[in-house]
Parts: C-alpha cells; sequence; structure tokens
C-alpha cells in the first residue's frame, strides 16, 4: 500500500512536469526584430511607423534591406512597385526596351505576354499587396484607443488615398481585379473579383470621401500626401473613363486639373532637375514623390532601378550619372527619339557608342541610352551613395495635370483657354515656341516627350488607341523591328495565372 | 563479419604461452571452417582452419574463457579449462538465425523479431579511405539510400535522401539519431556538414529505418526515414587492460576534368570570324597575346592528412560493477583542390558506459566534440574561370591592372559587368570559420529490482554549437569594385551564431515471456527545445563605416511527445508491432497536435514445420507494415502560423519630412497551418539460403503524404502576402528495393564476400493547389538558371514527379545542329510562346544501385564499392549559358565560350531549351581498397593500405559530373580524384 502511494506521488509529479512542458508550446517569438501585432501596436507612434510602411511599400521591396522581399515569385529586385509598374508602362511602350534576357522580359516590348508571365504576376501582386498592407492599418488603427483623433483621421484618410492609387493601377492593367477592404478578415475569406466599373466608383467615391480630411496641397511634410495626390486619382479616373467605363467623362476632369492648375500655378523653371538627387527641393512642381534615399531607402527596384538599368555603354558612371556602375540595360526606340525637335530641353539622351537604330534588341549599344533620372544633384554633386541613389520617382507632378488639362480640353470637357495656357506652359518651360492651338495627336507627342520614362506611358496610348493597332509602330512592337500592330486583348493585362488559379472567384481576361 | 575480424585484429601475445586448441563441427559432424575463436575479455582471437582445427594463443589480462562463434550457428562460450575442448566441438544451427540485436527506436530488437523494414551496416562494411563525413560512409550501402556528396570543398556536407523524399516545401532530411539523441540536421555558420563532428573512425553501426512501423516511433520528424548512428563503445567483456587503435592515412586529391571551354587560340580564331562578321573591331582588338588554362590555373594538388587513435578498456569495481569505455581522438587536415581552401579539425569522443548493481544499472554516458577551422576559397573563381579570356595574362603591374592582376577596364574605370580575375578572386578573399559542436548525452537504464521486466529510462541530451567567422574582400580589389555597396572599400563581415538544442526523454518499457508468448511493451516522452541565435555585421575597411545594419536574429521551438510501442511475438513464428506517438510542435498555433499510428505483422515461416528442417533455406521471413509519420520541419522559420510584425531593417527604412521613421512591416501567415502526414505501406520478405551465406531482403512500398506543407500562392488580397506555407497538395510515392549479400568463396585462406543493392523509385505530385485547373502550369522550383536572373526550368505539377523540366522542345536542321529559337509548336496555335514548354524529364533517379565487394586472401584484402544511378536528369546550365555568341563581346568585355558554342552560332540565349537537358545517368566507382595485414610481430599488429576515392565514372552526360543533386548543372566546386595511402594499428 505504502509503494502504491509512491507510484501515485510519482505520477502526479510527472503529470505536472508533462503539463509545464506542453505548456511550451506556446511561444512567442524572440526574435529581436519580430514581435506579435498587440505587442507592437502599443502607441500612437507605432501606427505612424506602420503608415511609413503604406508609403514605403511603394519605394522598396521589402523589409529587411535593398535584396529583401514582400511578395513571392519574382526576383525581389524586379518584384519591386515602382519597377514592376514601370516594366508595364514604358517596356511595352515606345520609350523604353532592354537587352536582359531575364525570363520573358522581352514579351513585354514585343506585346506577346501572357498569364504566367512573372513580370505581369509582379505587378499583379504589387498593387494588392500595398491594398493589404493599407487594409491592415486602417483595420487595426480604427480598433485601437487612438481612432479618431485628428491625426489618426489624417492618417487613415492617407492611406485610403494610397489604396485608392492601387486600385487605379490595378483597374488600368487589369480591368475587373480582386478586391478587398479594411472589412475582409486575413487568412479567411476567397476575395471576390469586382469589375472595373464598380472599383472605378469606389475609387472615385474613396477619393471625395476623404478630399476634406486630407491636408491641404503643399502643406503636408515631405513624402506624405495631400490633396493634390487624390486630385490626381481623381483626374486620372476621369481622363480615362471612357476606357474604363465606356462613359466620357472630360468635364470633371478639366475641373479638377483646372483646380490643381490653381494651386500648382507655374511650372519648375529647369525641367532636368525634376529628376536628380535632391528633387525633394522640387515641391513647386512635384505632387507626390516615392522616395528613395542612398543611405535608408534603397532597393533594386524605383529609381535606383530606372538610374542603374540606364548606365551602360561609354557613360562614365560616376561622373554622368552618380552611381559606382551601370546594369547596361535600358535604351529607348529612334521612333521616340524622333518626337523630339533638336532645340527641346528634355531631349536626355546619351549618344556616344550608341546606334539610334536598333538592328538587335540583345546589343546595348542599339538604340539611344536615357539620362533623364541621374544620381547627381543639381548643383553637380553625387548623392549620398554611388551604391544607391537618393533621386526620388516623381509618381504625380503638375505637368501631368496640365496636359490633362489640356487634353480634356480638346476632347470637349471644357475650359479651353486655361488648356491652351497650360500646354504652353509645358512646351515653353521645354524650351519651345508658344502655340495657338494643338490637336490630339500633339497631346500624345508632348505626354510622351514630357512624362517619358514616369509610368504613363502604356495608358496614355491605350487611351489614343495607339498602343495595340497600327497608328503608331514603333521599333520591335510585336516583336519585329519595324513595328507591327498585335491583338487588341493586349490592352489589357492577364490576370496572373497563378492567382486564377488559386482564388476559384476570378474570371480570366478575354484572349487569354 | 567475425571472420573478417579473426584476420584483422590483432592479440597482444604474452610470454609462457598458454595455448588452447579444439576442434569446431556443426551438428552433422562435418568441420566449420572459419569459425571464429575469441578470447573473452579480448580482442585476441583466431579462425577455425581447414579441418574445423583451432589453436589459440592465451593473453595474460583475458579472461579464462573462450567465445567460439560462426555465421549462422549459436555461438558458444567455453571455459579453457573445459572438457568439452577435447572433443569436436559441436555448433548447433541457430535455428532463429542470427541472434543479432538491430538498434531501433527507443531500444533494440532481435533482428529475427523484426517487422519494419530496418537495414543495418556495421562499421567494416563501410566505405574505406578518406572519409572525412560519416555520410559517406553510407554510399552505395542500402537500397533507396542516396547520398549525394555536396562538392570538393573540405568538410562538404551531402544530401541524404531515403526512399526519395516525401516532401516538398518542407525538409527531406531524414532523422538523424546519434546514440540514441536525435540531432541537428543543418548546419551552423561555417560546418556546412551537420554530421561532420562525428569521426567517421568512432562509426560502431548506421541502422537506416525505412517503413513507417520502424519510424513511426519517432512520429514527428521521420517521414524521411531515420538513421541511426551508434558509436564504438567498451566491450562488456573487454578486460580492465585497455587496448589501443591507431590509424594515419596521407592524401592527394586532384582535379582531372575541366568545363570545355575553347582555347587562347580556338577563342582568337572564333573572335576574328565573329568580330569581323559582326563589325565591331573593338571586340578583336581587346584580345590579348597570352595563353592562360585559367581552370589550371585555380586548381592545385591538394594534400591531406589525418590521425586517429582511440583506446577501449573495461574498468571493474568489483561486486558493484563494471565499466566499458572508450575514449578517443582524431586530426584531420585537408586543403581543397581549389587554391586557398582548407580545412583542419580535431574531434574528441568518449563513451562510458557503468554497468552497476548486478547489472540493474546501466548508465551510458556520451560526448563528442568538435572543432573546426575553415578557410573557404572564394568560389566564384569557378565560373570565373570557364568565362574569362583565355588569351589574358594573369597579372598585369601596369597602371592598366589593379592590385598586379589583369583586369577589364573601360577606358580607365573598371567594368563592373566584366568577369572578375580568378586568380585575383582567389587571393582578394579571406574567408574564415571557426566552429565548435558538442554533442552529449546520459542515458540511465534502469532494470527495477524485484521486478527485473520492467525498465525505466531516461535520457538527458544536449547538442550545443557555436561559429563565428570572418569574412574579408581587400580593399581596393576588382571584387570591391564590383559591389556597388563597397566601390572599392573593401569589406569586413564579421559573424557569430550558437545553436542549442536540448533533448528529455524517459520511457519505461516491460518485457515478459511466458511459454511460447513474448511481450514487450514501451511508454514514453520527449521533449525537446531547439533555440538558434546569430549576429552579423559588416563594415567597410577603409574606414569602418557600417554596411547595412547589424543582423540580430534569434529563434526558438518545441516539439513535446508522448509514444508507446507494443510487440507481441507467439512461438517465434508470428509477431505483431503497434506504435502510437502523439507530438506537438510550437510551430502551429491553433493545430499543435499530430497523432501517427502504425501497426506492422511478420510471419517467420522458417519457423513453421515445414520449413524447419529445410537445410537450404536458413531465413524466410514476411513482413507487413502500415503507419503514419509527421511532418512539421517546415524550413521557413518557426512562426509560421503566428501574426507577426517585423521592425524593418537598415535601408528599408523611409522619411516623412526630416524624421527617418523605421517602419513595422505585417507579416503573412497562415493560422491553420498544421502537420503535414506521410502514410506508408510496406511489404516484404526476408530470406537466407545456405546458413545465411546468401542472403536477400526485398521490399515493396508505397507512400502518400497529404496535407502537404507547400509553400504556395494563397489568393491575392486574402493574406498579408501573396504565397505562404498551407497544407496544400499531395505526393505519391512507390518503389521496390532488393538488397543482396553472399559470401561467394569461403575457404580455409579466401573470403569473398559481393553485396549488391537496388532500389526503383516513382514519385508524383497528386495534388498542387486548391483548384487544379487545367491550364495552371505548376509552380516554379529548383535553383535559380544562371545568366538568367529570376527564372527557373524546373515545375512541380500535378502528374509529374517534383522537379520536372519545363522546356521547349528544340527543332534541329538536317545536320542535327539545333536551330536557334525554332521550337515545336506543341499547342499549334501558330505562335511560340510559354504555352508551347512541355514537362520533359526529372532531376530524381528511377534506379540506384550499390555495389560492394571484398576479398581477402591470406592477409591480403581488396575491397571495391560503386554505386550507379538511371534516370535521372540535368539540366546543363554551364552549357547553356556559354553558348551564345553575342556573350563574345558585350559591355565592353570578352568572354570565353563552350567550344560548341560557334557550331551552334547563338545571338539570342537558348535557356528554356530541351536540348541542355540530359541523361545523367551514371555509374560510379567510389573507391578501391587493397589493404594488407601484418601479424607477425608479437606486440603490435597493423595493416597497411592504399585507397583510391572517386575512382571513374561512366555517364554520358557532357558536363563535369552527373552527379547533381539539384538536377540543375552550375558552376561547382569539383569533386577531386583522391589517392591514399594509411596505416592501422592495434595494440
Amino acid at each position: 500500500m505504502k509503494r502504491f502511494k509512491l507510484y501515485i506521488i510519482a505520477l502526479l509529479v510527472l503529470a505536472v512536469s508533462f503539463g509545464s512542458c506542453v505548456g511550451d508550446l506556446d511561444v512567442s517569438p524572440i526574435d529581436p526584430s519580430i514581435e506579435k501585432p498587440e505587442d507592437v501596436l502599443d502607441s500612437e507612434q507605432a501606427y505612424y511607423e506602420l503608415l511609413a510602411k503604406c508609403y514605403m511599400g511603394l519605394a522598396t521591396s521589402g523589409s529587411d534591406g535593398a535584396g529583401s522581399g514582400d511578395i513571392s515569385g519574382i526576383d525581389n529586385g524586379f518584384g519591386q512597385y515602382i519597377r514592376a509598374l514601370f516594366y508595364m508602362q514604358e517596356f511595352t511602350t515606345d520609350e523604353a526596351l532592354t537587352n536582359w534576357n531575364d525570363a520573358t522580359i522581352q514579351g513585354l516590348h514585343g506585346l506577346s505576354y501572357n498569364a504566367s508571365d512573372i513580370f505581369v504576376s509582379a505587378i499583379y501582386y504589387r498593387c494588392m499587396q500595398q491594398i493589404v498592407t493599407c487594409n491592415e492599418f486602417i483595420r487595426k488603427i480604427q480598433k485601437s484607443e487612438f481612432a479618431g483623433s485628428e491625426n489618426v483621421n489624417i492618417w487613415v484618410a492617407e492611406a485610403r488615398a494610397l489604396r485608392a492609387l492601387s486600385y487605379l493601377h490595378a483597374i488600368d492593367l487589369f480591368g475587373n481585379y480582386p478586391f478587398v477592404t479594411e472589412q475582409s478578415t486575413v487568412g479567411a475569406d476567397f476575395p471576390i473579383q469586382k469589375s472595373r466599373v464598380e472599383i472605378f466608383n469606389y475609387i472615385e467615391s474613396e477619393c471625395k470621401d476623404i478630399m476634406p480630411t486630407l491636408k491641404a496641397e503643399k502643406t503636408n511634410i515631405y513624402g506624405r500626401l495631400d490633396k493634390g495626390f487624390a486630385k490626381m486619382i481623381l483626374a486620372k479616373l476621369y481622363i480615362n473613363s471612357e476606357i474604363y467605363t465606356g462613359t466620357a467623362r472630360y468635364t470633371e476632369c478639366a475641373d479638377i486639373c483646372s483646380d490643381l492648375y490653381g494651386v500648382y500655378t507655374s511650372l519648375h523653371p529647369k525641367y532636368n532637375e525634376l529628376f536628380l538627387a535632391d528633387n525633394n527641393l522640387r515641391t513647386d512642381e512635384i505632387i507626390f514623390c516615392v522616395q528613395q534615399d542612398g543611405k535608408n531607402t534603397q532597393s533594386y527596384g524605383c529609381t535606383n532601378f530606372i538610374i542603374f538599368a540606364a548606365t551602360g555603354g561609354k557613360m562614365n558612371s560616376k561622373d554622368l550619372m552618380g552611381v559606382s556602375s551601370g546594369w547596361g540595360g535600358m535604351r529607348t526606340t529612334p521612333d521616340f527619339v524622333d518626337l523630339f525637335a533638336d532645340n527641346d530641353k528634355r531631349a536626355l539622351f546619351f549618344t556616344e557608342g550608341q546606334s539610334k537604330e536598333i538592328n538587335n534588341v540583345g546589343d546595348y549599344s542599339n538604340g539611344y541610352a536615357v539620362t533623364k533620372f541621374r544620381n547627381i544633384t543639381s548643383t553637380g554633386a553625387q548623392g549620398s551613395d554611388v551604391g544607391f541613389v537618393d533621386t526620388d520617382f516623381p509618381l504625380f507632378r503638375s505637368a501631368d495635370a496640365y496636359l490633362m488639362l489640356a487634353e480634356a480640353a480638346k476632347r470637349g470637357g471644357g475650359k479651353d483657354a486655361e488648356g491652351l495656357a497650360a500646354y504652353n506652359a509645358v512646351r515653353v518651360r521645354a524650351g519651345l515656341t508658344a502655340v495657338t492651338s494643338y490637336s490630339l495627336d500633339d497631346i500624345i507627342k508632348e505626354r510622351g516627350r514630357e512624362l517619358y520614362w514616369e509610368c504613363h506611358r502604356r495608358s496614355d496610348l491605350v487611351r489614343f488607341n495607339q498602343y495595340t493597332t497600327n497608328d503608331y509602330l514603333w521599333a520591335w512592337k510585336g516583336g519585329v523591328k519595324e513595328g507591327k500592330a498585335v491583338d487588341a486583348k493586349f490592352n489589357l493585362m492577364p490576370l496572373s495565372a497563378k492567382d486564377v488559379n488559386a482564388n476559384s472567384n476570378l474570371t480570366q481576361n478575354p484572349g487569354y | 563479419m567475425l571472420l573478417m575480424a579473426s584476420t584483422t585484429i590483432a592479440s597482444f601475445a604474452q610470454t609462457s604461452p598458454n595455448i588452447v586448441r579444439g576442434v569446431v563441427v556443426n551438428e552433422q559432424q562435418e568441420p566449420l571452417v572459419g569459425a571464429a575463436i575469441l578470447q573473452m575479455g579480448t580482442s585476441n582471437g583466431v579462425s577455425s582452419g581447414i579441418n574445423g582445427e583451432f589453436a589459440l594463443e592465451l593473453t595474460q589480462g583475458g579472461r579464462d574463457f573462450i567465445q567460439i562463434s560462426f555465421f549462422g550457428y549459436k555461438s558458444i562460450d567455453l571455459s579453457i579449462t573445459s572438457s568439452l575442448l577435447q572433443g569436436p566441438i559441436v555448433l548447433q544451427e541457430d535455428t532463429q538465425n542470427v541472434d543479432e540485436v538491430v538498434v531501433i527506436g527507443y531500444g533494440t530488437v532481435k533482428k529475427n523479431d523484426m517487422t519494419g523494414s530496418v537495414t543495418t551496416v556495421k562499421a567494416d562494411q563501410l566505405n574505406k579511405g578518406v572519409a572525412s563525413t560519416p555520410s559517406s560512409l553510407l554510399m552505395g550501402k542500402s537500397a533507396g539510400v542516396v547520398v549525394t556528396q555536396g562538392s570538393g570543398q573540405p568538410g562538404a556536407g551531402a544530401a541524404i535522401r531515403i526512399r526519395g523524399g516525401s516532401s516538398l516545401s518542407a525538409n527531406n532530411d531524414p532523422l538523424i539519431v546519434v546514440d540514441g539523441l536525435p540531432i541537428s540536421n543543418t548546419g551552423i555558420s561555417g560546418v556546412s556538414d551537420p554530421l561532420s563532428s562525428i569521426n567517421p573512425n568512432d562509426i560502431e553501426s548506421f541502422t537506416v529505418l525505412k517503413d513507417a512501423s520502424a519510424t513511426a516511433i519517432y512520429g514527428s520528424r521521420a517521414s524521411n526515414g531515420v538513421i541511426i548512428i551508434t558509436t564504438k563503445k567498451g566491450s562488456k567483456y573487454g578486460s580492465g587492460k585497455p587496448t589501443f587503435d591507431a590509424d594515419f592515412k596521407a592524401s592527394i586529391s586532384n582535379n582531372n576534368k575541366y568545363v570545355d571551354v575553347m582555347s587562347a587560340d580556338q577563342l582568337r580564331a572564333t573572335m576574328t570570324d565573329y568580330a569581323n562578321r559582326t563589325a565591331q573591331p573593338d571586340a578583336l582588338a581587346a584580345l590579348g597575346s597570352s595563353n592562360t588554362d585559367w581552370q589550371k590555373e585555380i586548381y592545385q594538388i591538394a594534400p591531406s592528412y589525418e590521425f586517429n587513435v582511440g583506446m577501449n578498456g573495461n574498468a571493474k569495481f568489483g561486486k558493484v560493477g563494471y565499466m566499458p569505455y572508450r575514449v578517443s581522438v582524431g586530426y584531420l587536415y585537408q586543403e581543397g583542390v581549389l587554391k586557398t581552401s582548407d580545412m583542419g579539425k580535431v574531434t574528441a569522443a568518449f563513451n562510458v558506459n557503468p554497468i552497476l548493481f548486478d547489472e540493474h544499472l546501466s548508465v551510458n554516458l556520451n560526448g563528442k566534440f568538435m572543432n573546426m577551422d575553415n578557410t573557404f576559397a572564394n568560389q566564384d573563381a569557378i565560373s570565373a574561370a570557364v568565362n574569362y579570356d583565355p588569351t589574358q595574362a594573369i597579372y598585369d603591374d601596369s597602371a592598366n591592372g589593379l592590385g598586379g592582376y589583369r583586369v577589364w577596364k573601360t577606358d580607365e574605370n573598371i567594368n563592373t559587368m566584366a568577369t572578375m580575375n580568378p586568380v585575383g578572386l582567389l587571393a582578394n578573399r579571406v574567408d574564415k570559420a571557426n566552429a565548435n559542436r558538442y554533442i552529449g548525452s546520459a542515458q540511465f537504464n534502469y532494470k527495477i529490482h524485484g521486478f527485473e521486466e520492467l525498465t525505466a529510462n531516461v535520457n538527458l541530451g544536449i547538442d550545443y554549437a557555436n561559429s563565428n567567422g570572418t569574412d574579408k574582400v581587400m580593399q581596393n580589389s576588382e571584387k570591391s569594385f564590383h559591389d556597388t555597396m563597397e566601390n572599392g572599400s573593401g569589406s569586413l563581415r564579421t559573424y557569430d551564431q550558437q545553436k542549442k538544442d536540448l533533448t528529455l526523454e524517459s520511457y519505461l518499457s516491460y518485457n515478459k515471456e511466458i511459454n511460447k508468448h513474448s511481450v514487450s511493451a514501451m511508454a514514453g516522452y520527449s521533449w525537446q527545445h531547439f533555440h538558434e541565435q546569430s549576429y552579423e555585421t559588416k563594415v567597410k575597411l577603409s574606414n569602418d563605416e557600417a554596411i547595412g545594419t547589424p543582423r540580430d536574429f534569434a529563434t526558438e521551438y518545441f516539439l513535446v511527445s508522448f509514444y508507446g510501442r507494443f510487440n507481441y511475438t507467439f512461438d517465434n513464428r508470428y509477431m505483431v508491432t503497434a506504435t502510437l506517438r502523439n507530438d506537438g510542435t510550437s510551430r502551429f498555433i491553433n493545430d499543435k497536435w499530430g497523432l501517427f499510428p502504425s501497426v506492422a505483422a511478420a510471419w517467420n515461416a522458417k519457423n513453421e514445420s515445414f520449413l524447419k528442417n529445410v537445410d537450404a533455406i536458413s531465413t524466410a521471413k514476411l513482413r507487413l507494415s502500415w503507419g503514419q509519420t509527421g511532418q512539421q520541419d517546415i524550413g521557413m522559420g518557426n512562426y509560421p502560423s503566428m501574426a507577426t510584425y517585423k521592425y524593418n531593417q537598415g535601408g528599408s527604412n523611409y522619411y516623412f519630412g526630416n524624421n527617418l521613421i523605421i517602419p513595422i512591416t505585417p507579416l503573412g501567415y497562415n493560422a491553420d497551418l498544421k502537420w503535414e502526414t506521410t502514410t506508408t505501406y510496406n511489404a516484404g520478405i526476408d530470406l537466407g539460403f545456405l546458413n545465411g551465406r546468401i542472403t536477400a531482403n526485398l521490399d515493396y512500398y508505397q507512400r502518400e503524404t497529404t496535407d502537404l506543407i507547400n509553400f504556395t500562392p494563397v489568393p491575392a488580397g486574402s493574406n498579408l502576402t501573396n504565397a505562404l506555407l498551407a497544407n496544400i497538395g499531395s505526393l505519391e510515392n512507390r518503389g521496390f528495393e532488393i538488397e543482396l549479400n553472399g559470401v561467394a568463396i569461403q575457404t580455409k585462406n579466401t573470403i569473398w564476400n559481393i553485396g549488391v543493392n537496388a532500389a526503383w523509385n516513382k514519385t508524383e505530385i497528386t495534388k498542387l493547389t486548391l483548384n487544379d485547373s487545367a491550364d495552371y502550369r505548376g509552380a516554379d522550383t529548383g535553383p535559380g538558371v544562371m545568366g538568367a536572373v529570376g527564372n527557373t526550368i524546373q515545375k512541380n505539377q500535378v502528374g509529374y514527379a517534383p522537379n520536372t523540366f519545363y522546356v521547349y522542345e528544340q527543332i534541329y536542321n538536317t545536320e542535327g545542329n539545333p536551330i536557334m529559337g525554332a521550337y515545336v509548336d506543341r499547342n499549334e496555335d501558330g505562335q511560340i510562346n510559354d504555352h508551347d514548354k512541355y514537362y520533359h524529364e526529372k532531376a530524381g533517379p528511377d534506379v540506384t544501385l550499390g555495389f560492394n565487394t571484398s576479398l581477402t586472401w591470406k592477409n591480403l584484402t581488396v575491397a571495391a564499392s560503386a554505386h550507379a544511378s538511371v534516370g535521372n536528369y540535368i539540366y546543363n546550365n554551364v552549357r547553356s549559358q556559354r553558348e551564345l555568341m553575342t556573350d563574345l563581346w558585350t559591355n565592353n568585355f570578352v568572354s570565353n565560350l563552350m567550344t560548341t558554342a560557334p557550331a551552334s552560332n547563338f545571338t539570342k540565349s537558348q535557356y528554356d531549351s530541351d536540348m541542355y537537358i540530359e541523361n545523367g545517368s551514371f555509374f560510379k566507382i567510389d573507391n578501391i581498397t587493397v589493404s594488407y595485414h601484418f601479424d607477425m610481430f608479437e606486440n603490435i599488429k597493423f595493416d597497411v593500405f592504399g585507397t583510391i576515392q572517386n575512382v571513374a565514372t561512366f555517364t554520358n552526360y557532357s558536363g563535369l559530373d552527373p552527379e547533381v543533386f539539384s538536377g540543375v548543372d552550375q558552376y561547382v566546386f569539383p569533386r577531386p580524384t583522391t589517392y591514399i595511402i594509411g596505416l592501422k594499428l592495434n595494440f
């Protein structure tokens, strides 16, 4: 009996020790760089840091230095938001092409992409990454003790504006797109697909809804958005409304651009200074910049990619471009070069050792190189680091609003006099003479000259019906040297095949 | 095995010889030739001669007993004064065949009672020679166990796969258990081989557990099989006087195969033609006048030497008990064939096994220690040597050079897109690491007094490793200028890392035999904690300015398990085993526990009346098993199921106005993550003939892995990132294995052993995504393709093996040369795009084979081993990257190409063509050893041997080496051929 008691005690001791050991399975991260959300989000400052992530999603590829990535399925550098957008908006057009051979990259300029294309998938997922990050911020802060303060209301409005921007990119590229808001639960739902029109309406209502809360133009601190940002989203929506929804809304476009024209009354005098290492000073014209910083905001995408990839051949990379070396990858087509008059100050090409004609796409020396973006300041100094650039990416600038104003006016949106004035302001700054009248064809050419390599071109060419047709051919369009028209289905990018396979709610775009 | 031992083990003969003589016969009074006669308590023995006679000189210090044993017979122990010695000594046939004991999870089992699929490889069956890592010992030894040596780098690890692996994203390494302690199968910085802390000379045996009946007791970590390593211990029968063994080996290694790129003269001719044709005079002008074979310049004939010594003994404590022990130390120094690489390694081990209180308490104290110094060569030199222009000189002291080396420049600037000088690459980087590892365990085995059927076992173990290293790139070196962050500043990266795994296990086992019934049961509990931390910084050498932010990392996870096993044997004819294990892991927050059962049955037909008296058949056993095992070793962090935020690191910060904000990033997570489960069916037959002279083991298995932990795209917008680990998909594995071992010749002077094994395996993915729609092309997998950033060449796709190649079907002209860009329009839509690619062969083999043989004639032994692989395919990335003519001159530097390039004449890269998928089937002679045993001296016996390792490879593969684990052949540190001489002493 005594022995029996001993066994019981032994068993109890064992049971207690097992219990505590089983409890070991409930862990919290011990990695100093990782914490549970409830442990991190304990102050208003923490939410400010989360808001910074919503912005930074446009600027870097990940959270762990230049080579890191928030999304999978593509090399982290290639998959950075602006770089992925650049591939869609520029590589597919007369403005840029590459000699690289990475995966299907040649299919972009050749307009022969398909649903498995990793570059198309990259921006498909990048837009959504921005949307879910903003959703997370809005969801978390609205449930927090800090909800409702004046600061927090502005932050939420800013996150909603950033989300609207990515939805704008999404419907511009893909048309119908999966739709999630802060109401969605992480890990629970298969997002439904909403039509381009539904998302158009959502973006419009969001922008209008947050407009009163956002800070007035030029009153927020550098790096953060203001009313001008939301107005640019609306302007882009309206100018493309006929493409997006089938209904023209040029009057609303002209009105909102006129509004911006009234705030941004003049352009920065020197065009090239808008794209230099100290372009953070150009708030007279730039409405919103995605920042890069040679020391603190580094990526292999954004302007870092644009500058490095443009550098090559006989360029002196340090003295001319402000970077330690080049990736020797990007040039432009002869057709684009031909858009420029001889005295156009915006023709920032590098021609030494480069031929204008492109006989071999795979040879960097075929085609003029572009030196528009550089890591050199307006005083001629190098950026803070030759390995990463300081040059910010001008996502929205008033010259674009000027040209949209001119275009909307020409398309019947009213404000004709203002439109002409805005158009001439752009021309005169470029060193060209003012005109008394202009055509829509002048506008698309002017947009090319003024806004090249700023991620507008594909959308513009689609709007002018020049993207897939033979109205405008450029070298190697459609994969042939003289250029050729392609199937109109390419006006829309295919949804990522990966996502169509993962989410049964999705319907692929026609033709893919 | 004992036969072998008798010819190689030496004795320490004393003066005044005391000789025991006798004759060994079987029950039919026929003499037994080659029976082993061993003086107990010593390693002193002889074998019986042609008439079964023997004469054993007894040594002092040994016991007055001899043990007589012979394969297939019951061994007997006799006093040297026994009257039995006067007449013929009759050995009875062992109807249970061998009483061989096999180490399994939490205990041992008589081989005869085994119900699972288990292979044991003993030390003397292992590959001899300079094996700096235990895994290479196992190559070709067991059917279905494929060991692929990583590279020729000193101390490189190996990939081990048992039955092809059952996971996709998760770890496919088998669980490795050393002396009862599961050890970490991941390396530590500076040590690529997790097994390197075990000196191959200390290994007594490997036991490979293959089917679920055998592995399920290890539950959570056993889906990919288990390898149990047992190290040498002092003998329970050993005497108080210690014995010593020592060996010394010296070797040289030589790289004897090179990538077939153009010589300087070939390149000049090719470039002249190309530059003229394409009007690029600059290209022609860039050529130099030297003749440099870069691949010869970076390799060397590499020496290595090794020294090991061990001491065995048995300390006696009178009535209290006794304590067998073994202590060993070893030192290995090895240079790599790639210049500037070397490794020095000290290992030490002890094994103390006090057996106390009338053999009631058995304690096993085990310690293994390793210290390793590695100097890693800059392996970028390997690809650079293939690519570099052979018309250029190595050195250039003029202003055109850099630090004395010839470099590519554009005007006066260093051309950072150019290939770097291979010799300069080796010289200008110094990458060193020092690592320590301690593996220790203390096992207490207590047979309860008064209730001896019950044994309590407690096992405490620790596996601790730390390493630190410095990786320096010289200031103003070409490599440093090529780094955009450094821009010539040079850099110094320093790191340290610690890993600590703790294990606590305790179990009770019960054994009872009543008449024909034999029952055993075991129940236990285990707790394991895995902890890791590391710190890394990088600074510029020029001014100590930090490059990036220091990395401070720590992580941990826990496993807690309850397990039990029940065995029942009736009349040595019918056996049943059932196991059950419940595992909890901290990695799956909401679904921690997985329950893994197994059942197995065996029928020992030999013990049935109808076979009992059939002499020709010595073993006949049928085994059947079913079981489930789990997988949670996901290899992607320890918190994948938990919502976490990450504090952004340096370079990922953002300015709001003038304030630099350190943003926080919400990470994706899958709260529903749970155990991946593998269900295995196994059927096996064990046969033995002629008293076990010939044995055959056949196994058929079928495995299905469900809830596959798969890194897979999630619906966009449904989570905080676009791809996560999720339990989506399933995988099937089928295979057949056969192992044949035989003694072809067994006479007084000659023994010839032959072992052959073969395994056929087929793996197929049966589900991969939530909706496996017809137009889904599968998930990209495998290494990135060199030369095309972001590309992979392999897919995981439903209906195919993992790592199946996804390529275009090349079209060839009438001369048989590929036509650039001409591919078969497989979907016949009139255009060639991604949709015309097809699934073409896979990386894994269909059949693997192993061969081992040893022939002993008197004191001379010749042994050889080989292995073969059939049906494994390789993407020859070296060839696909080095066949593009436009690469001869691009970005203002010259590159060398394959000699086949001018014929192909490609001006566009053809990375995705199936012409680069080659059959990698091979037959490799791994080693040949000749050894001679010197036994003429009384005080000391020794063996002298010579070995050639990596003797020859027979293959049609055009690349350097067809043994490419990933199936994508890139620039590897080549595995050299090694010539070894050695001396082995026993005294």
